[in-house]
Parts: structure tokens; sequence; C-alpha cells
């Protein structure tokens, strides 16, 4: 019967299987055992083969302890049998003296050690066999550390106190650039303080590389040391570079964004101000051609604002499935024309089709900007670059892009100029940055910037100072079927009415001037200057109100707030929303663009006339 | 003796700026040592940097007294570095008083 004995020794425990069929040796050899004072034993006996692999089958043991010859089993084939039940187990054969001739053939069946239990005292085997299992444990246990830190992803350099490399893993000199014999027996020191980490630049390698270092002390072959740890950080650090570039770039779009608005306001009252006074001007009057000034000074300004906005990405726009290829081909004699002529154009365009989703219009202004930016780069000529191609971002590609994995297509914009600085280039979406001598407005890349991430793509730069500049953009590429443009409206006689229309706006010069340019095409108008005040009218109203026009952001309620309510009593009423922001913004208040007519502002008086014809002649 | 302090630095790197810094105010504390130093801007002299067998920066070496001595990190450890360099550490001269 198998028993057990627990000494309560904490370290080092093991559980030990004897197997012994004479009970007057098993009891020596566990009297034995039980006295040395170093370790904590467990052990289990057994008398037969068969019992022995019995426990084997359900019991881990750190060691075993047999005898060859028992009842079931004699000889090697003992050991043999045992081996193949456990073959990771440390085994001790003991032997009468008539085995001596044994040993090698023991050994060589995998036995870790063959001791003669005549020879020695009993006690002295017993220490013997503990200490040899002992460095079998150590021998385990340093292959493995070794294997871990071999094998570690982590760079490990352990150096002596006094600075002298001592061993340096894979990951290492795979991250120093260097071979083991370029570094073992050299000297380095570490001048941090323990558990505090540095960042270091990696000088052998051919791209800049940080690594994070970190040191501890040591014991190395029962010597102190010091062992430190190198991580690649590099493309880590890239990513927050990446994230606080965006970072920023949004809250300069915001505060962008927000002056735009209040700007369009502004914008909206010159122009239509300046139309209104155009209109009622006889041809020959002096002060005609002032207005028209105005009116163009105006346009600009309103083209400015859209660009501000479009960085801000808050510009309304229509975007939908088009040919990136088509954009190019259709756009390619413009851009010609517009770089000169020591300045070669080439397309190298995807034969297949390369579909994306976004605003053709503004797709073109991207190239544009891309063209003229690559024709500033070459003053003394050269040639730009144009290609499109399909590709698919795999996980650590699409991590690169800030991008989700899967389909993109790829439209390039190369050239051969100067190439950019470091400087330049991290602060080239920047909006109002610009190194441009003759002053551009610094908007260009900021909008080609704000186009493609809105549309869900994303843009990069590689430039080498001297070599050229190539701009990389990314769009997914589009599910759906290619769409086709909307034909434009009609003239302005087409656009009067006599329909009655209830105006909201809070901006005073801007209700004015709506109310006039509707009044003036025949529209009965009445006009409100807060939403609530909206709401009480269109409530007394006797008769219905063929139109609600609304400006959205109010101080009192949105004119979303205000077109909820007045759809709950009359779920039919037409209504035209006015905003100098855009669909990103409305669509935060649970709109989408398809259930309303959104009127972007600044807008001429053909722009609102228009929308109003349309939405009243529309059929719900 | 005079030290001789090489400083391999990344001139761009924040803690390329610290170790030449901290190593300003080591030499300066340390005043009646005597110091010959050099800060080497490595992606400028990558030949220097190949004979001294630099592997990243910063590092400082110290070319004399004699046997070459390597500390790589921002030396932001003053006792270490003094250790390393095998300079004993100044008493501030206030604490001696009469």
């Amino acid at each position: 019967m198998p028993g057990t004995l627990t000494r309560s020794i904490p370290l080092p425990a093991y559980r030990l299987l004897l197997v012994e069929d004479n009970s007057g040796n098993r009891d020596q050899m566990r009297e034995h055992l039980a006295a040395i004072p170093d370790f904590s034993l467990t052990i289990d006996e057994a008398s037969t083969l068969r019992a022995t692999l019995a426990l084997l089958a359900h019991q881990h043991y750190d060691s075993l302890v047999i005898d060859l010859n028992l009842p079931d089993s004699q000889g090697l084939d003992t050991l043999k049998t045992i081996r193949r039940a456990c073959p990771d187990t440390p085994i001790v054969v003991l032997s009468g003296a008539s085995q001596t001739d044994l040993q090698a053939g023991v050994l060589a069946a995998g036995a870790q050690d063959f001791l003669n239990r005549n020879a020695s005292g009993t006690e002295l085997m017993a220490r013997a066999m503990l200490y040899s299992l002992e460095r079998h444990r150590s021998e385990a246990l340093r292959r493995h550390v070794e294997k871990a830190l071999l094998e570690s992803q982590d760079g490990v350099v352990v150096t002596d106190e006094g600075g002298i490399v001592l061993f340096v893993n894979q990951a290492a000199l795979t991250l120093l650039g260097r071979s083991a014999d370029e570094i073992i027996g050299e000297a380095f020191g570490f001048s941090i303080h323990e558990n505090q980490t540095l960042e270091i630049e990696i000088v052998h390698a051919t791209e800049r590389r940080t690594a994070e270092l970190r040191v501890v002390p040591y014991t190395w072959n029962y010597r102190a040391a010091f062992l430190a740890t190198l991580r690649d950080v590099t493309q880590h650090k890239l990513l927050a570079e990446q994230l606080r570039h965006a970072q920023k770039l949004e809250a300069v779009g915001q505060l962008a964004g927000g002056v735009a608005h209040d700007f369009n306001n502004i914008l909206t009252v010159i122009l239509a101000s300046a139309e209104i006074v155009l209109e009622e001007m006889d041809e020959p009057h002096p002060s005609r051609r002032s207005i028209v000034d105005i009116q163009q000074a105006g346009r600009r300004a309103a083209a400015l604002t859209r660009q501000l906005l479009t960085f801000a990405r808050r510009h309304v726009h229509a975007p939908r499935v088009v040919d990136l290829n088509e954009i190019v081909t259709n756009i390619h004699k413009m851009l010609a024309r517009l770089i000169g002529e020591h300045v070669q154009i080439m397309l190298n365009l995807d034969p297949l089709p390369t579909n994306v989703v976004i605003d053709p219009d503004q797709m073109g202004q991207v190239l544009t900007n891309l063209v003229v930016n690559a024709r500033d780069a070459m003053p003394r000529g050269g040639t730009v670059t144009v290609r499109t191609a399909t590709t698919t971002l795999d996980d650590a590609a699409a991590v690169f892009w800030g991008l989700s994995a899967g389909r993109y297509v790829v439209l390039s914009v190369r050239d051969t100029g100067e190439g950019m600085s470091r400087e330049v280039r991290e602060r080239a979406f920047e909006p109002f940055y610009t190194t441009k001598k003759d002053g551009g407005t610094g908007l260009g890349l900021s909008m080609v910037h704000g186009i493609i991430t809105q549309s869900g793509g994303q843009v990069q730069i590689d430039s080498e100072p001297g070599v050229g500049t190539t701009f990389t953009l990314l769009l997914p590429v589009a599910a759906g079927p290619l769409e086709h443009l909307r034909q434009a409206g009609a003239s302005l006689d087409a656009l009067a009415g006599t329909e009655r229309i209830l105006l909201v706006e809070d901006e005073a010069a801007v209700r004015v001037v709506i109310s006039d340019i509707l009044k003036t095409a025949g529209y009965r108008v009445e006009s409100a200057e807060t939403s609530q005040s909206a709401l009480d009218l269109w409530r007394r109203s006797a008769s219905p109100f063929d139109l609600v026009i609304t400006d959205v952001v109010m101080a009192d309620m949105s004119g979303f707030a205000l077109g909820e309510q007045i759809r709950a009593h009359s779920p039919l009423q037409k209504i035209i929303y006015m905003s100098g922001y855009s669909q990103e913004v409305l669509a935060q208040h649970g709109a989408s663009s398809s259930t309303f007519t959104l009127l972007q502002k600044p807008f001429t008086r053909l722009d609102i006339l228009r929308a109003v014809r349309d939405t009243l002649d529309r059929q719900r | 003796v005079i030290y001789k302090l090489s400083l391999y630095v990344t001139p761009s790197a924040p803690n390329s700026q610290r170790a030449i810094s901290n190593l300003n105010a080591l030499c300066r504390e340390n005043l009646p040592v005597r110091f010959d130093v050099e800060v080497i801007d490595v992606t400028k002299h990558p030949g220097l940097a190949a004979r001294d067998n630099i592997l990243a920066t910063p590092t400082l070496v110290r070319r004399a007294p004699k046997p070459i001595r390597k500390i790589i990190g921002d030396l932001s450890d003053r006792e270490r570095v003094l250790l390393s360099l095998d300079i004993q550490p100044n008493t501030p001269a206030r604490s001696q008083r009469p």
C-alpha cells in the first residue's frame, strides 16, 4: 500500500515516488530521506510496476527512485517502461552490488543517476540523490530562463558591474543592427535610475528608430550584473505623433469653422443687399461699378469661407459614387493649362474603374490644389505624375494609415521638385501655413486634408528635399454603382410665386434681406426673430403656411427643434433649413439630408428662390 | 589628470538634449576636475560613431584616462555617472566652514 509522509519545511518541495518491493529497504530509504533537513518531501510508494504505472497515470512526480527488480518486471525493462510513462521526470535507479555492470545501460535508458545502495551508506545515498534532483531542477529552470531571454520580443542585454556585455539576445541584435560578436565583450554603462525608462535613438539603423531602455540589477553566473531591456517604440511614437497632429488640426478646424459660420451670415447680407441695390439701379448709374466690386469681393470672401468650412469638415457636400479615373481625365486639360508649359503632366491611371464616394467638385478641387502645389514646387520645370490604383490594406498597414483594413483606391500626385523639410511636411496641412513667397492662402492643402478625411480617406506626404514630393490619398472603394450628375435648375422668372411663407431668422439683417428677396418674387412673407415667436405665429395663423424657412442655429430653440414641434402638429409642413454649418452638424440633431432641404449660407437670390420653388413644387 | 569626454547625440531628440545639459551641469559642479568635452552629432558624423562603436544616443565616452568607458543614457543619475567615470564627487565648498 502506498503511503505518504509530509515534512513541513517550505522550500524546496518535492513529491517523490519510491518504487521498491523490499519493505525493509523502503522504510530505511524513507527514514533517511525524511531526516534530510533542506527539503520538504511528499513520498508515495509502490512495490510493483503495475502500481507504479497506476500512480503515474494520475499524479505528477518531481522524481522517481526505483529498484529495477520488482515482482512483475526485471532489470532495464523496468526502467524503460517507467521512462515511457513519464518522459520528463528525473529517475534515480537504486542498485545492489551485483548490478554495477548495469550502470551504462541505465544512464543510456534515460535515468538521471545510478546509485549503489551498498557502496555508500543509505543516508549519504539519499542525500546524493536529492542533490542530483536539485541539480536537475536548476538546470531545467536555467534552460527555461535562457530560452525566455533568447526568444523575448524585447531586446535583452546583460552586463557585468563594470559594463562589459555578457549576454545579448536576438531581439536586441535585430534592434541594434549588430551581430553578437560586435557587442559581447564591449563595455556599456547605463546611467539611469532603476525602474526608470529612457528613450534612446539607435545609431546603426538606416531609418531613425527609438527604443525604450530599462535597467535592473541582476545576477548572472552568481555574480552581480545589470539586465537592460530594450523595446522598440518607433511605431508607437509615430502613432502618438499622428494622433497629436490630428487633434491639433481638429482644434484649429473647430475654430475656423466657428468663425466661418458667423462670417457667412454677414456675407449673406452683403451679397444679397448688393444684388438688390444693383437691380434697383439704373443701368448708367455712377455707383454701379462700386456695387459690382462689392459683389465680387463678397464672392471671393464667400469662396474663402467655403474653403475654411471644408477644412473644418463643416461644409455641405454632395458625395456620390464616382470613378476617380473619370474625374482625373475630365480635368486633365484644365490642369495642363493651369501648370504652364515648363511643367509636364503625366497620367498613370488604373485600367479598371476606381470608384469612390466623394463630392466630384471637391475631388476636382483636391486634384487642382495638389497639382498647383506640385507646379509651385518646380520653378525650374519638371514632371507631375498623377497615378490611380487599387490596393488592400492589411491590419498593420491600416494602423499605419489610421484607417480600417480593406480595399482602397489610391491616388498619388508626385512631383520632381524641391521637396519639403520635415518641419514643413509636419505643418503642411495646417490652415494658413504657407511657404509660398508670393503668399498663398495656406488653405489649399488644409482643404485637401479636410475633403479626404471627410470622405473616409487619409492623405500622407512622402518628401525628400531635392528629390521631390508625393502626396498619396487613400479613399475606400465604393460599393454601389456609378451615379450621374443632376441637371442644373431654371431661370429667375420661373422662380416666382405667391405662396405664404413663415421666415424664422434671429439675425435681423439676414432676415430683412431674405424677406425682401421673397417679397420681390411675389411671395407673402411673415417673419419671426425667435423660434418661440415663430411657433406662436404658426399656431395662431388662420390659414396654414405653405412653407417654413428657418435658421438652424438660434438662441432660444434650434431650427430643428422648431421643425419637430411644427411637424408634430402638421407632418406634411414643408420646411427649408438655412445654416452656415453642414450635414455633419445637422446629423447630430438626428436628421438626414434626404428628409429636408438645407440651404447653405451664404446664398444668392437665385439659390434661395430656386430652393423655395423646388420645395413648394415637390410632391410629398 | 584631464578627463576627455565625447558625448554622442541626436540633436533633435529630447533625451540627447537632456544629456547635454546634464553633462554641462556635471562638469560645472565638479570644476576642480578638468574636463575636455566634445559633443558629437551622430547624424552628421556617422564615421566618429562607428569609430567608437556607438550603439545608441545619447552615449558618453570617456576617452581618457584609459581604459575607455561608455555610458548610455541621459546622464540623469549624476552619482552613477561619476562612479562610471571614476570621479570622486565634489563636496560643495560652502559646507566646509572653518
